[in-house]
């Protein structure tokens, strides 16, 4: 594959970072790596002030305890706001170079359809593993430093589920880019296809397959689950995303731009 | 004070990290003179009120304009 793929992926990366993309995602992950641990470090102390408001009325209140899990639980509760952000910031970058016709000159020069859809892949994918786990590294550090390090491998386990569902996420919207004319467009493709995945996860025995599923890790990392329960869905994300992948290319070859 | 002294390794990179962002936003609003929405003047109270990162997000997902 050398048809302009190493060149558009040049040019990618040095948008991402002139765009301020790239700065700014990797900061609030940074931001996010930071609160979790700070959240969960926070909490009997707000607890401790909740106190006498809920005894007034009737509510007692008994000491917190805060170990590693509450740290990881803030980090599995605040990872879908920090996707939800990832997507807005990217979710346009296909079907805007599309509307403004910046790639046509680029396709006439010998720039093959499947490089571009290839190279918005990778960028994406490279952002988000980075920020991901930089942000799972963060709390790791936080966690263990204040809690000890117990555990980690089921909790660094765990969190392989919700990057896979990034990983996915990022393959639809390659999938919706293709469909959809615009920015806002994909967003709603998006979000249209995450609600019907709420939906159909309401249908007994179905929600274990889907791919949302991978978003509640958390009952994997305090034992509720067994990885079992999360290698259909993973299985599921793997198998659809990179239909979706192959399906984006050749949509996309076939797209009148 | 022992509360303060316990959030420390929390609160310093916290710091950093928010100011560095809205640092580099308000650098970003000052040197671009077209947005695609809004002015300079809504842009940067929108980047202070919204100091946590939501204005920066706001910023760089609504107003900024495509490097041509």
């Amino acid at each position: 594959m050398n048809s302009g793929f190493w060149a558009f992926l040049k040019k990618e990366c040095t948008e991402l970072w002139r765009s301020g993309r790239l700065v700014i995602l990797l900061a609030i992950f940074v931001l996010f790596g930071i609160m979790n641990p700070a959240i969960a470090k926070l909490t009997p102390w707000l607890m401790e002030q909740m106190a006498e408001e809920l005894a007034g009325s009737g509510l007692s209140v008994s000491a917190v305890t805060v170990d590693a899990s509450t740290s990881f639980a803030q980090f599995f509760k605040n990872i879908p706001m920090a996707l939800v952000i990832f997507i807005v910031l990217f979710g346009a970058s296909l079907t805007n170079e599309c509307g403004k016709g910046t790639l046509i000159p680029l396709l006439t020069r010998g720039l093959s359809r499947q490089a571009v859809v290839t190279v918005k892949g990778i960028v994406m994918v490279l952002v988000w593993t980075l920020g991901y786990w930089l942000c799972f590294g963060i709390t790791l550090g936080y966690t263990i430093y204040f809690w000890g390090g117990e555990k980690m491998a089921r909790y660094a386990l765990a969190a392989i589920f919700p990057y896979l569902f990034g990983l996915w996420l990022i393959a639809m919207l390659l999938v919706v880019s293709v469909v959809a004319r615009s920015g806002t467009g994909v967003l709603a493709g998006i979000v249209g296809l995450v609600a019907a995945c709420f939906l159909f996860g309401l249908l007994p025995g179905v929600a274990r397959w889907l791919p949302i599923n991978l978003m509640s890790a958390q009952d994997f990392a305090v034992g509720q689950e067994e990885i079992s329960e999360f290698a259909r869905a993973a299985v599921v994300a793997g198998i659809s995303g990179v239909a979706g992948y192959i399906g984006a290319v050749i949509g996309f070859g076939k797209k009148i731009i | 004070m022992d509360k303060i002294k316990e959030f420390l390794p929390f609160l310093i990179p916290l710091v950093i990290v928010q100011f560095g962002l809205l640092a580099y936003t308000i650098h970003h609003i000052l040197t671009h003179d077209n947005y695609r929405r809004g002015s300079r003047g809504l842009w940067l109270v929108v980047a202070i009120v919204g100091m946590q990162f939501w204005g920066s997000i706001l910023y760089f997902v609504l107003a900024k304009q495509e490097e041509e």
